[in-house]
């Protein structure tokens, strides 16, 4: 536990008119470097330094009003006055529910540990990471280069006023690289990327790059192509329809597709051989943590949906609350997350490889304007490959459209990229047209 | 004392001990309270604040450090700057990218200040407001079986100082207020959502004229959004298309300012070619002029920008020709004009635009009093024909409302999206669902044939670039009239 948020504790501990609380903080060392190459320039890094303390506390004060807010040092420093301003805005709400009974524990990251025994130098890490990805990079004669690498170490600890006591500390190392717009992805770990660890990343980078760059002869796309949105697409697009509309905010502020009853009577949104699982401690995954932010220890599993059928909205424990359901974990990353017997293991480069005719789509334009609710999307994707006879045949912008629930209903070929580790999918419900 | 007013000192010492520095100090406070409800329910309210240092150390040869912290005790300042300059080092050893543009960095001494920018506006006033507005619009629910609202309303307060080794100090600082409804509509297992963004300075929004106004647009868009449960999709293709206000200034920022900033010319724009701007070309007819200009104490306004230099009114496009770049002193050995801009004292500035107009010279206007959202789409359209804008045989898309975009620079492809879009035909209107505009940027500079006499209502909004994301306003005319170009989609 940093001194930070004992200082912070102590103080609101102390204080008149509160009754209870809970305090969350964060405590951030992040390293990183980028190199810019002549790709966007801005002056990012080369080598920049930053630490950040910040986090959340719930009061709940003598007359069973409560407060939630933002914090950072500031809060220390002008104490009487912040507290005042929480006070001000103190009002009844169902978080005063949300203080747990006590526990302690401290979840520590073995990598963490590890590293820093060994005298672990984050600036000669990330400066090392970046000369080697810019000697890759430079084989590929592009000058719209930009790379990084970024060590991250973060302490996470919630206490209440009920002796509640759980932290965490992580350490995360990312590396990227782009070539203009074309390919770039990131990779992340809880441990330092080995050198062939990152080849291998940027084996896939430049993979892309290299088909990506090759403009398509204009071919004449059939009605029946089907459509592969890759990791990252999927990720983006499965996040903004179904993640929003299966969360509980959504369908308490009806701002969802679904209701609560659709999960009562656990209504068939998907083929019966799909699951929808996520795995919020899996080891090892930059994205996955031991407890929310009120101090609750995860299960290590949860499912929202179980054979096509809706089984539970992800809910966080104030709207668990407002509706009558259980908390569950969040879904960060679709990293966490499992689709049960759907799912098949098979490469992003297999899928590049595949005798049938098909987009992949590696980039969408606009996504956050689509309306998150109808599900309906028409998006263009500027640099999506085209597959034929077995082989990438080069890039091609088309304009995609469909309807997300129906795409999620007729699913049937759900992958999972053993490089990312991300889920991707393939489907023929999607509209394909050239743009020009 | 206020630490605004012990910065220069920090920097002072800071030159003390490393004299082969030159530092940039950047330090921010700021405080936001917000409140929302779901219908009539209070849902949450919020408060947050922060304060922090983030400091650059250049070397002569332009060489860069950076470090930031929220710590605010005395060590961890000083510790900063240590870091910055350690930093700096390992940039300079290993021969990373420089920053040519700092040679040109001239002193600067100013403060812009809002009248109590940093008054406190109580969590009750704020309420008092949001109830009136809340029971102005629930009668709407009762009308409407599968209607739901979520009402927010923020306030930000935020200053900004950047102190410099050259004695630079400046300073700006003003407060606003962001209201946001979101109305949700359901109906038979469709579920479509609309929003409606103000923003103001304080209470504002909630008085008068403007109250009235925000009132009638909630009404119409209701009204709309409720049609558009039943409305047809459009059928995808090219159109002649007129946006309105909102669209022509998302168009400006998202699809067309970008490429002019100048990381984007270095590396691919339309405007450029190798790195280099492509001053002179013609890109758009002659009456079309497109500029950054700041606006005192506007939504976004920048006097200063993150390296403490001026922002300087820029013509990108003057009669129809590409005439200058949102430069920054990162990628060019040139004077910075003051378009570097970080979302806060913890990241490192890009060049970004703050206020950018799209102006189109009288000659190609046309009188148009109405206010495209809220007016009669029947009245609207029976004006442009009398005006001959447009034809009754013609398929003309008449959009209105955007909810933003996304724009590839490198190759000028945008995505835009418009909530609610008219097909006007045979002298028929006829509603449609909410509609993605797509295209080549240029392409769509080159089709403007005229636009309203009448300005438009400035957009305002959060413009997200390399995981930052800074306030930004555009101004364009009421309406623009585009003409059918088989490179601008609508689907």
């Amino acid at each position: 536990m940093s001194k930070f948020h004992n200082q912070i504790e102590k103080l609101i501990k102390k204080a008149k008119r509160v009754k209870r609380y809970i305090v969350n903080s964060n405590f951030n060392k992040t390293t990183d470097l980028s190199s810019m190459g002549e790709f966007l320039g801005g002056i990012l890094g080369p080598v920049s330094s930053r630490q950040k303390f910040g986090g959340y506390a719930l009061i709940e004060w003598q007359d069973g009003k409560v407060s939630k807010g933002g914090f950072s040092l500031a809060f220390i420093n002008d104490f009487e006055k912040q507290l005042d301003n929480f006070y001000e805005t103190r009002y009844e709400d169902i978080n005063a529910k949300n203080f747990l009974s006590k526990k302690s524990e401290t979840f520590d990251n073995q990598e963490s540990k590890e590293i820093m025994s060994r005298n672990f130098d984050p600036v000669k890490t990330v400066t090392d990471q970046n000369i080697l990805l810019k000697k890759w990079m430079s084989e590929l004669k592009e000058t719209r280069q930009y790379s990084g690498s970024t060590i991250n170490v973060s302490e996470s600890t919630v206490t209440n006023s009920n002796g509640l006591e759980v932290s965490e500390s992580k350490t995360i190392n990312e590396i990227y690289c782009y070539m203009g717009d074309e390919g770039g992805i990131e990779w992340s770990q809880r441990k330092p990327t080995t050198d062939k660890q990152a080849r291998k990343y940027f084996d896939r980078v430049s993979l892309i790059y290299k088909i990506v760059t090759r403009k398509c002869p204009s071919p004449k796309l059939t009605k029946k192509i089907s459509v592969i949105l890759d990791p990252d697409s999927f990720s983006s697009i499965f996040s903004h329809f179904i993640g929003f509309n299966i969360s509980a905010e959504s369908i308490y502020k009806k701002q969802s597709f679904f209701t609560l009853k659709d999960f009562s009577q656990k209504k068939s949104i998907a083929s019966a051989k799909l699951d929808l699982i996520v795995h919020p401690r899996k080891k090892m995954k930059p994205s996955a943590g031991n407890f929310s932010w009120i101090g609750w220890e995860y299960p290590q599993n949860f499912s929202f949906i179980k054979g096509g059928k809706l089984v539970s909205p992800i809910s966080d424990h104030r709207h668990a609350n407002i509706l009558k359901i259980k908390p569950t974990p969040g879904m960060d990353s679709l990293q966490l997350v499992t689709f049960g017997d759907i799912e098949q293991k098979r490469s992003l480069e297999e899928s590049f490889n595949s005798g049938d005719e098909s987009i992949i789509v590696t980039q969408l334009l606009g996504l956050h304007t689509q309306d998150e609710s109808s599900g309906n999307f028409s998006l263009v994707c500027p640099k999506s490959i085209y597959i034929k006879d077995g082989k990438p045949q080069g890039s091609l912008e088309v304009m995609i459209r469909g309807n997300m629930f129906e795409i999620f209903k007729n699913l049937k070929k759900i992958y999972r990229d053993p490089l990312t580790e991300l889920p991707y999918i393939e489907t023929n419900d999607i509209e394909v047209v050239k743009t020009v | 004392m206020k630490r605004e007013d012990t910065n220069s000192k920090l920097v002072k010492e800071a030159n003390k001990k490393y004299p082969d520095a030159y530092f940039v100090l950047r330090y921010q406070r700021l405080a936001t309270k917000s409140i929302s409800y779901v219908n009539e329910k209070l849902d949450e309210t919020s408060v947050y604040s922060d304060e922090g240092y983030g400091v650059h150390a250049f070397s002569k040869d332009g060489s860069m450090g950076f470090a930031s912290t929220n710590v605010l005790e005395e060590g961890s300042i000083k510790q900063a700057f240590t870091r910055a300059v350690e930093s700096m080092r390992e940039s300079q050893n290993n021969n990373f990218e420089k920053v040519p543009g700092i040679k040109f960095f001239k002193k600067n001494i100013d403060r812009k200040v809002y009248p109590d920018w940093d008054k406190d506006i109580s969590i009750k006033e704020i309420n008092k407001g949001m109830k009136i507005l809340i029971r102005d619009t629930q009668d709407l629910r009762k009308k409407h079986k599968g209607l739901d609202f979520e009402y927010y309303f923020g306030l930000r307060v935020d200053l900004r100082q950047v102190v410099r080794s050259d004695g630079t100090n400046v300073l700006y600082a003003y407060p606003y207020t962001i209201l946001f409804i979101t109305m949700t509509a359901s109906k038979e297992g469709i579920t479509q959502s609309s929003y409606l963004g103000e923003r103001g300075k304080n209470l504002e929004i909630f008085e008068g004229r403007r109250y009235k106004k925000i009132l009638k647009e909630v009404r119409k868009r209701t009204e709309v959004l409720i049609q558009q449960l039943d409305a047809p999709k459009v059928k995808p293709g090219s159109y002649k298309i007129i946006l309105n206000d909102s669209l022509g200034g998302v168009f400006i920022h998202e699809a067309f300012g970008h490429c002019a900033e100048a990381d984007h010319i270095k590396v691919k724009s339309p405007l450029a070619e190798k790195g280099k701007l492509l001053k002179g070309k013609k890109i758009a007819p002659e009456y079309i002029d497109v500029y950054e200009k700041n606006i005192k104490f506007a939504f976004g306004y920048t006097p200063y920008d993150s390296y403490g230099e001026k922002r300087l009114k820029t013509y990108i496009v003057k009669d129809g020709k590409i005439n200058d770049f949102l430069s920054d002193p990162g990628n060019y050995l040139r004077k910075p004009r003051g378009f570097s801009r970080a979302q806060n004292y913890s990241n490192i500035p890009y060049p970004r635009m703050s206020n950018t107009v799209l102006s189109v010279k009288k000659e190609k206007t046309f009188d148009f009093s109405f206010d495209p959202v809220v007016d009669d789409p029947d009245d609207i359209y029976k004006h442009l024909l009398k005006k001959k804008v447009i034809y009754p045989n013609e398929k003309v898309i008449f959009m209105t409302t955007s909810y933003g975009g996304q724009v590839s620079t490198e190759e000028g492809t945008f995505q835009f999206r418009a909530l609610t879009a008219y097909e006007f035909y045979k002298s028929k209107t006829k509603l449609l669902q909410g509609v993605s505009f797509s295209g080549k940027t240029l392409e769509v500079l080159n089709s403007i044939s005229s636009a309203s006499r009448q300005p438009g209502k400035p957009r305002h909004g959060f413009c997200g670039k390399m995981g930052q994301h800074v306030t930004s306003r555009e101004e364009a005319p009421r309406i623009i009239v585009l003409e059918k170009n088989k490179y601008i989609k609508i689907a």
